[in-house]
């Protein structure tokens, strides 16, 4: 995704402060916002990544000030410095959602799009496309630099691209040569949402012919076209003999074609740890096989460096590795293992890892239940969002303290019942219509629910980022195995295990304020049965999970120097409040 | 907002937002009271002296305690845009200076400093009218005249109008005969054997001025004018020992430890092996921009430059050290079995990922050149170490790899005074020799390594004497067509901001070739030196 920058002639502000160096402006910018004239600021900011369109420093620095900025009309320097900031790797993106929208319902350019995403707001019948007038907005980079940075989490804007892609299909004597940028953009949009927008089977019928078509004549419109439907490495891997040299023609087949293809290569240099026996965990891992989940882009790189942590690390179920590779960049001399069941998001995982220079990581397949066959001990054991989706969570938690050096600790996450309830209602609906898990029953059933009234309890959950993910939609409400724990019950398995609970990690300062509120007398705030009693009162406050610290009991006031490296570099914090855009 | 640069705390003179915090400091510090200027005075005092001993950190910091008594102490700036200039930094220093002028208008020392940092940044025409408009006025005393005869002298080299350049050097000269830098220049670039009569007055000035010299910069510059008019005089034996006596002089005050350049090369050579070439894929920038010349100094970069940055598709930005300060100090990478990543964190804890490096790079060359040009050759030195890096993060860059006789290569190294420490290895013939043996071994292992496509070795003597069939060799290397204009290259206006500034507004010639067999009979030591290494 780095390239784009190449692509866009940046039709910049009038500009006022290029007399100013690199430094004055950065200080100026900081003042400014700091003093709350954010709209100040970002000319400063837009004269930097005007001097620099390919710094990610400064790419990273713009999206952190724009994600403080409230737009009531629309912006212009807003949408410049969208456009530039939104191609950085090491940035959180999705924060600029919000804005990226905002800015693009109400940019004048975008009138016949907004038009279009208004009758679906509406539950309205669309009329017919009027191409030559949506062009306009179709052939805007800034519409571009949305599709290939974020997931679209809107229904209506995913409604009306759903309704433009059909139209292209259809209408394919319509399409132009310069139509070829909107097709990659939706293309590769397409690709990481795992073609989760809904496909007719007028559609699934036409595509057929298209994909001959691609694979015969490599026309690069068709095969952006067909990469619009499937992924051009199932597909048409043809498609690589394609003579077009469009910036973002070639990213589409880099990312459709050309990964997918290292990651195939990948998997030979990931080693089996153990055999996957358990019933269950053939399951999930049948589950994770089919795409790399999550698919994650870019990565928030910390700028700092804490060589002196040579610690060892487990990472049981590290997924794809985002969390993984970004320890293993912090902590260079760090000896990282990650472990999971699925070997496509292992092979995921390594490629992005080298690509960020991750190198200090060994990746491994395997099932956490089998870990106790690992000849290796680990100062810090971090298992998150795993051990719920195991037939027996307690016998794999008991699998991966047997890998904790004496002294250790483990960073765990667990699903809460009362954070859950709104999810668990859904799915308890969902089962009741026994819908398959095959990728067009998953879409379909998406569109119903998006069809839905939406007092429906299940149309609830097209307000969670992971609706619009097929993966993250699968993982949501159809994961074949799910277990919520309360806080009672985790202090009852904690007790079995021998494990002290030493505090929730990452916590911001106002939602320990119920506590406190409750337990004004409290010492500390480690007792799980208070912390229940607030969470009755305040099911929202784990709703995501719950990310806390254990240790063995008799361990409490020991702590081995591997995980004391860890915590003196500051990076992680538990029970206390955390500061810092971008922190873990 | 002040007036003020803060207190830059960047090594790479590119500060991100998380390190512009850390110059808050001095905000802080404006708003305090004043206080008794006598304090003042001894804090000044000693940051002089601390400047003058090359200790800039701490002199940085008396600086901030002077700006916390008075914002605007004119020495603390001066003091301060030195640095900055010192350590490379023009943007900074530029801007200091900028505002030094602002504030004594007439001031000629702050105008040459701001010159001088022109000249730096490759911007001529501001350097020119800066000088250019300091030798019309009258109150100027003879060394401050000389100075600005001299930034003249180095601006219109630069800009390759060599006969200008000559008129101003004559009257730098004719100003301040005393002064080393000039003289040096004189010699080192005007001087030719045809005036033979004034050699000989050169010759004995630079020995008077040499008795008198109390410093040892001064002397060693002298020492190394002395022997560059021995030479014209066709005097080796005088010539090579005026040279011995410089390079020692030189050398004492310069750190420079062959046995850890060794293992530098071979932590390079194991770091960047065979298997992470292949095995590993970093993500980087598709740029197909940059061509890195990589070489040793004094091998003719400057010459295969200018010969290819005279096509209209290729441009250079010369010695640009954007892109190897980036790396010597803000990338780093995990150890890899045994081998630790062997280049340099300098700076603890900042930290940007290879990719992030390429980007900051590509972004720099799309700024200063624009996205049409077809080829950007960068030929800083250190380029050398980094070609493993560097082949990973820019798969669609070139690398050219000049080299030249060795023993020519070596004397011309020896026979030129560097700028500052940057080659400390140069003053001494067994150092240089192991150096040139362990060089030599890393461009063996690169050639070994990175695939043809991608890399290209020319020899100097090849070039100059075949250029039209060895250009049309490098072009079709870089995917351009041929175009005759390479071969014109001394005709063309680009800026040239290195040692070689005047040899280069030549034709090609093969003068260069053998030219230091006088020095032969005494550097057997380094002969046997580089038999050892072959």
């Amino acid at each position: 995704m780095s390239d784009f920058s190449y692509t866009y002639t940046f039709d910049l502000p009038q500009r006022h402060y290029e007399n100013l160096s690199r430094t004055n402006l950065i200080s100026l910018f900081q003042q400014y916002l700091e003093s709350g004239e954010t709209h100040k600021a970002l000319g400063f900011i837009m004269e930097l990544l005007h001097r620099a369109p390919f710094s990610e420093p400064y790419k990273k620095d713009a999206l952190v000030c724009i994600s403080k900025v409230v737009a009531n009309e629309f912006n212009p320097l807003i949408k410049n410095v969208l456009l530039i900031a939104l191609t950085s790797r090491t940035s959180t993106k999705e924060r600029s959602f919000i804005l990226w929208q905002d800015t693009l319902h109400t940019d004048p350019l975008h009138k016949p799009l907004q038009d279009l995403i208004g009758y679906f707001e509406d539950r309205k019948e669309p009329p017919e496309i009027d191409l030559p007038a949506l062009r306009q907005s179709l052939h805007d980079p800034f519409l571009h630099v949305g599709l290939i940075s974020m997931v679209m989490a809107h229904t209506p804007t995913e409604q009306a691209l759903t309704y433009i892609r059909r139209y292209f299909l259809m209408n394919q004597d319509q399409i132009q040569e310069d139509d070829l940028d909107f097709l990659c953009a939706l293309g590769i949009h397409n690709f990481f949402c795992e073609y989760s927008f809904h496909e007719s089977e007028e559609e699934t019928q036409t595509l057929e012919s298209v994909i001959a078509e691609a694979k015969t004549s490599k026309d690069p419109l068709k095969i952006a076209l067909v990469g619009c439907y499937t992924p051009l490495h199932k597909t048409c891997p043809e498609a690589l003999e394609a003579l077009s040299t469009n910036t973002f023609f070639q990213s589409l087949l880099k990312i459709q074609i050309k990964e997918p293809h290292i990651e195939r290569e990948l998997r030979a240099d990931i080693p089996k740890l153990t055999d996957i026996k358990d019933d269950v965990s053939k399951n999930v891992q049948d589950m994770y096989e089919e795409n790399p989940y999550p698919r994650w882009r870019d990565q928030v790189i910390i700028p700092r460096l804490y060589t002196d942590v040579d610690s060892d690390i487990l990472i049981a179920g590290c997924g794809t590795g985002k969390f993984t590779s970004q320890l293993a960049l912090m902590y260079p001399h760090a000896k990282i293992t990650g472990v999971d069941l699925s070997m496509s998001s292992l092979s995921y995982a390594k490629r992005k890892a080298q690509e960020y220079g991750a190198l200090n990581i060994d990746f491994h397949q395997g099932d956490i239940l089998e870990l106790t066959k690992l000849d290796k001990t680990f100062d810090l054991v971090e298992c998150s969002g795993v051990l719920h989706h195991m037939k027996d969570p307690e016998a794999g938690w008991k699998a991966i303290l047997s890998r904790l050096r004496p002294g250790g600790r483990m960073f765990i996450a667990l699903y809460s019942e009362l954070g859950r309830q709104p999810i668990v209602k859904a799915r308890e609906k969902i089962a009741q219509m026994d819908i398959q898990t095959d990728a067009t029953s998953i879409r379909n059933f998406r569109k119903s629910v998006i069809d839905m009234d939406v007092d429906n309890p299940i149309y609830s959950i097209t307000f969670f980022r992971d609706f619009f993910t097929l993966s993250e939609f699968r993982d949501l409400v159809f994961h074949v195995q799910e277990k919520r724990y309360t806080l009672l019950e985790l202090e009852e398995t904690m007790d079995r295990l021998g494990l002290a609970f030493l505090g929730f990690r990452e916590m911001k300062e106002e939602r320990f304020k119920p506590y406190k509120t409750m337990f004004p007398e409290a010492e500390n705030q480690l007792d799980l049965q208070k912390w229940h009693a607030v969470e009755e009162k305040n099911p929202d406050m784990f709703k995501s999970m719950y990310q806390f610290v254990c240790c063995r009991k008799d361990e409490i006031d020991i702590v081995n120097t591997g995980f004391e490296k860890i915590v003196n570099s500051g990076l992680f914090t538990f029970n206390e409040i955390i500061t810092g855009e971008d922190m873990i | 907002m002040t007036s003020r640069t803060p207190n830059f705390p960047s090594q790479a003179g590119f500060l991100n937002l998380a390190q512009a915090q850390e110059s808050e400091t001095l905000l802080e510090a404006l708003s305090k009271n004043k206080e008794d200027g006598s304090q003042i005075d001894q804090l000044y005092k000693k940051a002089l002296t601390l400047y003058f001993q090359k200790d800039y950190q701490p002199c940085t910091n008396l600086i901030n305690d002077i700006y916390k008594i008075d914002p605007d102490h004119i020495g603390a700036m001066e003091l301060q845009g030195m640095i900055a200039y010192e350590q490379g930094r023009y943007e900074i220093s530029e801007i200091i200076y900028t505002q030094l002028c602002e504030k004594e208008l007439e001031n000629p020392d702050f105008k040459i400093g701001l010159g001088e940092v022109y000249l730096r940044q490759s911007r001529f025409d501001l350097a020119e009218n800066i000088f250019a408009g300091l030798t019309d006025r009258k109150d100027l005393d003879d060394a401050t005249r000389g100075k600005t005869w001299f930034g003249l002298t180095k601006t219109k080299l630069s800009q390759g109008n060599l006969k200008d350049a000559g008129q101003a050097i004559e009257n730098a000269y004719k100003n301040t005969p005393q002064d080393s830098d000039i003289l040096y220049m004189y010699a080192t670039f005007f001087l030719k054997k045809e005036n033979a009569p004034e050699i000989e007055k050169h010759i004995e000035a630079t020995k008077a001025l040499l008795e008198k010299a109390e410093e040892d910069e001064e002397k060693s510059l002298l020492g190394f004018t002395l022997a560059r008019l021995y030479m014209l005089a066709e005097n080796y034996e005088d010539s090579y020992r005026a040279l011995e006596a410089a390079c020692a002089q030189k050398r004492q005050n310069l750190y420079y430890d062959p046995d850890e350049f060794s293992e530098y090369v071979q932590s390079i050579i194991d770091y960047f092996s065979e298997d992470f070439l292949t095995k590993y894929r970093l993500a980087g920038h598709e740029s197909t921009q940059p061509v890195f010349i990589i070489s040793l100094p004094r091998s003719g970069t400057t010459l295969l430059e200018q010969m290819l940055s005279a096509h209209p598709e290729i441009d250079t930005v010369g010695e640009n050290t954007l892109l190897s300060m980036l790396i010597d100090t803000q990338s780093y990478m995990p150890p890899l079995g045994e081998a630790v990543y062997p280049l340099r964190l300098r700076k603890k804890g900042t930290f940007l990922t290879a990719e992030a490096i390429a980007h900051e790079y590509a972004n720099y060359l799309y700024n200063k050149k624009g996205p049409q040009t077809g080829r950007i050759l960068n030929k800083s030195l250190s380029l050398r170490f980094f070609v493993g890096l560097l082949y990973k993060v820019f798969p669609n860059a070139r690398f050219i790899h000049i080299h030249r006789a060795p023993l020519d290569c070596l004397l011309s190294c020896l026979s030129t005074n560097f700028t500052g420490n940057t080659q400390p290895y140069s003053y001494d013939l067994e150092e240089l020799g192991r150096h040139y043996n362990d060089h030599q071994k890393l461009m063996r292992y690169w050639e070994s390594v990175i695939p043809a496509e991608s890399w290209k070795n020319i020899s100097y003597e090849d070039l100059v004497s075949a250029p039209e069939q060895h250009l049309k060799d490098i072009l079709e290397f870089l995917n351009i067509d041929w175009n005759p204009a390479c071969l014109e290259f001394h005709k063309q206006k680009k800026e040239v901001n290195t040692a070689s500034a005047a040899q280069v507004r030549e034709s090609i010639h093969q003068k260069a070739i053998g030219k230091w067999s006088g020095y032969l009979p005494y550097i057997t030591k380094l002969k046997n030196i580089l038999e050892d290494g072959i």
